[in-house]
Formats: C-alpha cells, sequence, structure tokens
C-alpha cells in the first residue's frame, strides 16, 4: 500500500498543504488582480465616453441643436473598430452612434457597469450621465448629454489567464522543489528509524544487544529503543533459562533411558525362559514408571517457573495456609512413621493466602520429606506457621545433621543430589527444592535456608498475606 | 576376570552388573556412590572399572583422578551423559581408557569392557593362545589342539584368568580375589578342585601339561 509508509504519508500531508496553501493564494491574488484590471479598465471606458462626448458640439451660436463633429472621431473610432459607443442628448434624442452598433439595441441607462453581449462577444460598458456640451463659445450649456461607450472585455480575461497561468506555474515549481527538499529532509529525519531497524534485525541469540548509543539518537526514538533493550533482556533470561531447561532436561533424560535400554538388553542378549522374559518386562515397566514420574515433574517445574519472575498469577482464589500444611503433614505420615519421627505443626490463627492448595502442599511435602530423611531414627520434625500483617512464614526445621557447607550454594539448583538418599514425592530426581522454590516465587514469596541455626536443617518459606477487605477493619 | 560398577542408579548398576556376569563371565562389585567405589577401588584390584561420573558423595571425575593419584592402573570405561568433545578429551586425559555415552548399548558396553581386560592383560587378539590350547573371550569356547573341551562356568573362569596371565605366577588368594563377586565366601580350596579338573580335561589332548603348579606360590599357565 502506498500510504503504508510514514514517510509517504508525511510527504503527502505535506504536498496536500502546500496545494491548499497555493490555492488559496493563487485565489486571492487572483481575484484582486481581477478587481484591479476591471477598475482601470472601467476608468478607460470613462475616459473614452468622455473623449466621446467631447465631439459633441450646439451646431448654431444662437439655437441648441447639438451636430456630432463625425470629423474628428479618431479614425479607430471608425467602422471596423469593435468598441461601441451611442451619444444621446438630455431633448435631442440620439445624437450619434459607433458604425457598429446593432440594430435595436438599448441600452438602459443606469450608473452601474452594463455587460452587453453583440454578435456572440462580450462588450463590458458604462454610461456616462448628464455631461454638459463641452463647447468654448457657450460655456452654460443648457443640454446634458448620455454618453455610452462599451470595449470588448476578453482582453481582461486574456490578461487574468495569463496572471493565472503564471501563477500556477510558480506554485507547481515551488510545490516540486518543496517536496524534493520535504522528501530529502524526511529520509534524513528517519534515517535514524532505518539504522535501528538494521540492529535489531542483528539481534540473535548470538547477539542480545541493539547496538546504538541511546544518547545520539533523536529524542521521539529514546522510548522505543529503551524498551526495545528491556524487552530483550527480559527474553534472553527467558530464552536462557528454558535453554538451561532444556540441556538439564536431556541430560537428565539419558539416565532413566538408559536405564530401561540395559533392562530391555539384557533380555535381548541371549535367549530366556517365559518367566526370565516375564521379570525383565516387570522391571522394564518400573523403569518406565520413574521415567514418566520424572518427565511429569519436569514439566510441573517448568510451567511454575514461567510463572514466577514478578508474574504471580491473579486467577486464583483466597485459601488458608494452614490447611494446605496439615495435608502436607498428611501426605508424608506414612514415611514419618516408618522412621519413626514425630512431625509437629504449630500454628496461631488463619493465613489466608492466594495460592493453589496443590501447589502449596507441594512445597511443603518436599520440606518436610527432606527434613524426615536427613533426622534421625525417632527425631523430630516441625513445622511452624506464624504471620505478621503482610507475609506468613512458614518454617520447617529437623534435628538432623544439618546441610555441609559445601552444599549450600546447590540445594536450590535443578536436579543437584546432594547425597543418595532421595526424596520420594518427587522420584527423588534432585527437583524437590527446586520445585519448592519455583512454586514459593511463582506466588512472590521468598525460600531460604536458615543459616543461623547450627544444629539441624530449618527451611523458611514466606508468603504475601491475601490482604483482607478494608472496610472490615477488626482491631481492638 | 573382576570389574567394578560404581553407579548410582541401583537398577542401572543391576543391568551392566548381571550383563557383565552372564556375557563376559566377569565377577563383578557394585558400588554406589563416589565415596565406596573409590574405597572398593583401592583396597581390590579390579581388571576392570566401570564409573559413572554423576556420583553422590564424590563425583566420578574425581574418583577417576583419585584413583590415577594413587597409582591404580585398572582400566576404566566410564559412563557419560555428556558426550561434548572437550569433555571427552578432559576425562581420557585424567585417566580414563575409554567410554560410552549414555543411553548405550549392552553389546557395546561388554565389548570394550573385554577390549580393555585384552589390553589391561597385554593382548590384541580376543582368542588367547598358550601352548596348543586356545581360549575364545568372546564365544568362551576353549580348544585344545583345535579340539574343543567341554567346561563349566568357573572353571572357563579359572583358564580365562590364567591365560590372560599366561607366563606369571597367579596365587590362590589372587584367583580368589577375581574370580568371585565381593560378597562370596571365599574358601582357597575350591581353586584346589577347579584346577584339578581342569588338568584332567586339558592333559589328555595336550602333548605336555599347561598348569603348573609352584609349592607354595601359586599356579603358572605356560609351555
Amino acid at each position: 500500500m502506498f500510504l503504508n509508509s510514514i514517510q509517504r504519508r508525511v510527504l503527502l500531508t505535506i504536498v496536500i498543504s502546500e496545494l491548499v496553501l497555493a490555492g488559496a493564494l493563487a485565489g486571492i491574488a487572483i481575484r484582486y488582480t481581477r478587481q484591479r484590471l476591471l477598475a482601470a479598465f472601467d476608468t478607460s471606458l470613462r475616459a473614452r465616453a468622455m473623449s466621446v462626448a467631447a465631439l459633441v458640439h450646439y451646431a448654431d451660436e444662437n439655437a441648441y441643436g447639438l451636430e456630432f463633429a463625425r470629423s474628428l472621431v479618431p479614425p479607430s473610432l471608425e467602422a471596423g473598430y469593435p468598441d461601441l459607443y451611442v451619444v444621446e442628448g438630455s431633448s435631442a434624442g440620439v445624437i450619434a452612434r459607433s458604425p457598429n452598433w446593432p440594430s435595436g439595441l438599448e441600452i438602459p441607462k443606469s450608473a452601474q457597469i452594463s455587460r452587453v453581449r453583440v454578435g456572440g462577444k462580450s462588450y463590458r460598458g458604462v454610461w456616462l450621465l448628464n455631461v454638459p456640451v463641452l463647447d468654448e463659445d457657450r460655456p452654460a450649456s443648457p443640454s446634458k448629454l448620455f454618453v455610452f461607450y462599451a470595449a470588448r472585455s476578453h482582453q481582461i480575461e486574456q490578461q487574468l489567464f495569463g496572471v493565472t497561468k503564471f501563477f500556477v506555474a510558480c506554485s507547481a515549481l515551488i510545490l516540486i522543489l518543496t517536496t524534493v527538499v520535504s522528501y530529502w529532509g524526511l529520509r534524513r529525519g528517519l534515517l535514524p528509524l532505518r539504522t535501528l531497524a538494521e540492529q535489531s534485525a542483528n539481534v540473535s541469540i548470538r547477539n542480545w544487544d541493539v547496538d546504538v548509543d541511546v544518547s545520539k539518537q533523536p529524542t521521539e526514538l529514546r522510548p522505543l529503543i529503551h524498551a526495545l533493550n528491556a524487552m530483550l533482556v527480559r527474553l534472553r533470561q527467558a530464552f536462557v533459562q528454558q535453554r538451561e531447561f532444556i540441556g538439564n532436561a536431556a541430560h537428565e533424560l539419558k539416565t532413566p533411558i538408559a536405564i530401561l535400554k540395559s533392562t530391555l538388553q539384557t533380555l535381548t542378549l541371549k535367549p530366556r525362559t517365559t518367566s526370565e522374559y516375564r521379570e525383565g518386562l516387570d522391571f522394564a515397566l518400573l523403569d518406565l514408571d520413574r521415567l514418566e514420574r520424572l518427565v511429569h515433574w519436569m514439566l510441573r517445574l517448568a510451567r511454575a517457573e514461567q510463572w514466577s519472575g514478578g508474574r504471580g498469577r491473579n486467577d486464583i482464589g483466597v485459601i488458608d495456609l494452614t490447611n494446605t500444611c496439615e495435608e502436607a503433614i498428611i501426605r508424608v505420615a506414612g514415611l514419618a512413621r516408618g522412621r519413626g519421627i514425630a512431625v509437629e505443626l504449630h500454628r496461631n490463627g488463619d493465613c489466608p493466602v492466594r495460592a493453589d492448595p496443590e501447589d502449596l502442599q507441594i512445597i511443603w511435602v518436599n520440606l518436610l520429606d527432606n527434613a524426615i530423611r536427613h533426622s534421625p531414627e525417632q527425631g523430630k520434625v516441625e513445622l511452624s506457621i506464624v504471620h505478621t500483617s503482610e507475609h506468613a512464614q512458614v518454617r520447617v526445621s529437623d534435628n538432623g545433621p544439618g546441610i555441609p557447607e559445601r552444599e549450600i550454594l546447590h540445594i536450590f539448583d535443578r536436579f543437584y543430589r546432594g547425597d543418595p538418599s532421595r526424596a520420594r514425592d518427587t522420584g527423588g530426581f534432585g527437583l524437590g527444592l527446586a520445585l519448592a522454590k519455583a512454586f514459593t516465587e511463582a506466588y512472590g514469596g521468598t525460600i531460604r535456608l536458615d543459616r543461623k541455626i547450627r544444629t539441624g536443617t530449618s527451611m523458611i518459606v514466606e508468603l504475601p498475606l491475601s490482604k483482607p477487605p478494608v472496610n472490615g477493619r477488626e482491631k481492638k | 576376570m573382576k570389574a567394578l560398577v560404581i553407579e548410582d542408579e541401583r537398577r542401572l548398576a543391576e543391568n551392566v552388573a548381571h550383563s557383565l556376569r552372564e556375557m563376559a563371565g566377569y565377577a563383578v562389585d557394585l558400588a554406589l556412590d563416589g565415596e565406596d567405589g573409590l574405597f572398593m577401588a583401592q583396597e581390590n584390584s579390579y581388571d576392570l572399572i566401570i564409573l559413572d561420573l554423576m556420583l553422590p558423595v564424590i563425583d566420578g571425575y574425581e574418583v577417576l583422578k583419585q584413583l590415577r593419584r594413587r597409582g591404580k592402573h585398572s582400566p576404566v570405561l566410564v559412563l557419560t551423559a555428556r558426550d561434548e568433545k572437550e569433555w571427552i578429551i578432559k576425562l581420557l586425559n585424567a585417566g580414563a581408557d575409554d567410554f560410552v555415552s549414555k543411553p548405550f548399548d549392552l553389546g557395546e558396553l561388554i565389548a570394550r569392557a573385554k577390549a580393555l581386560i585384552r589390553r589391561g592383560s597385554g593382548h590384541g587378539d580376543a582368542v588367547l593362545r598358550v601352548g596348543g590350547m586356545e581360549v575364545n573371550t568372546i564365544t568362551h569356547q576353549v580348544s585344545c589342539l583345535g579340539k574343543p573341551i567341554e567346561l563349566t562356568a568357573m572353571e572357563y573362569r579359572v583358564v580365562e584368568y590364567l591365560a590372560h596371565r599366561a607366563g606369571a605366577v597367579v596365587s590362590k588368594s589372587e584367583l580368589l580375589e577375581h574370580l568371585y563377586d565381593y560378597n562370596w565366601e571365599k574358601f582357597s580350596n575350591v581353586i584346589e578342585v577347579y584346577i584339578s579338573s581342569l588338568r584332567r580335561k586339558m592333559e589328555g589332548n595336550l602333548p605336555v601339561p599347561l598348569i603348573h603348579t609352584l609349592r607354595g606360590q601359586g599356579y603358572v599357565l605356560r609351555e
């Protein structure tokens, strides 16, 4: 589309404005010129009428008969000349007419300019009313003259046409010149945009910068560049995160696949009995289950990590955090009983939070699972909930050996396994704490290890409380 | 021949151990983390170590470096999920002898294991020859002057080990250590039973006896 370009649109606007300007100016100028020309023409008509009037004099010294000195008529007003005139006396009637006066033509006497068409040609004429007879011998003239004089007005039109042509030609020339200048100026003006586009086209997964010096860019472009760069930073983070995740995932999938493959290959290495095949297939199914669970948790983690990064989910209802903790304790009860570990819950009042209860349970189950596994037999695991007006704080602590210093940095890493004992609920893939962190962050919270505790391990999760309605102030 | 498998995924470790026992006739020990693996590799002498890299407690790369630093020269076959060139070069330079990347083929793993053991004992051919006897380590067939002889699985293990160490004196305890898994009760008199059975089966087909007893030292297989 022609108008699908800023440059063309601006150019078109300029051209249209200039056309309007040129048209208006030409109109005004032509109108003014026409008035001037007509005024001059009318003046000359009056002058010529006067000179015709001057040819009338008294025929006799004492009588009042009037005579038109035809002999004095300049040759130019004789036959063949296009001008029309008529001279009438106040009482004598028509004294003289131009030879080309058409018969039957009567012009009403009026001070106004009159337009006459004679023989298909347009004339412009004027009446001189009550002109005294100019006779040297009879200074006080009793008779008055009425003189009509008309001339072809096509000259005026021709002159006007000439003027118009001149104006149009000048306007067109100026228009072309200014259009060229505007086009050039626009191109230059839009050059930074083109440069920016070129630089943006260079952005790829290997080059994440729009390489332009912002301070040297026009002010209109700066917000765009800032927005572009901010967008690229966010995209890059997401990209790096995804790539890292895919790398980790592909890597982590190799081991369960290797297990499954080796199980099946063991069966094919030599002929087996039916019961051996059956046993082998059972093992293969177990291996496949493990693979399935790993994929399940990886996807769950990928989704949770997508939500984090500031964009919490607001499409979910308010639930009581305490309930989710109770549910989680029920879910780890079997494991705790098996190891003879008591799980205690300390709470005070409700904690309304905006979250999916299933997600919160995953956090607590993973923390509790770790705590139970690292507690000595007959040990104790505590889950305590406290809250301020803004935050709920959940602390899961055990009296186990604590996390070795060299592992602290890595505990939240995906697929990091500190020791061979495995968290059951997330299948022992080293995803438990990574999941807990991703879900906590998805709801705008934080998770950390309490490093002040010297004995055992204490993990602290803080989640923002859902604000109660402002009108129901229940203090006191 | 005896191999140590250091691998934290129990199912994978068991599959590898199972097929090494079944298809190669090796005794196999398992270690489920780097610390155990390093300890076992130092305490025993293995003909082959199969080492995973992603191990709890001490990771596989560290196990490899420590083994080599402490003068252990058993062939090491690495199982790795990473197969970038730089990483493989780093592994080989740290003392690994070979690698397979996960998910690997068990047949290939066993073939590489056999090749490493062959190289480790100074042989090239998969068929070991001493005097008129041939031990085929691929088919587990033993023949004397071209005539195949029937051996039990344990007898084959004894003769394969002796053939690998042909010319060298092998003590009873060394034989025990290399033929049985870590957990087995070891009685040295079973060795005497196998040796005499082997002599009986071979000597009818050979002009001269090959298995010699050096009193108080052990056995030697030579012409």
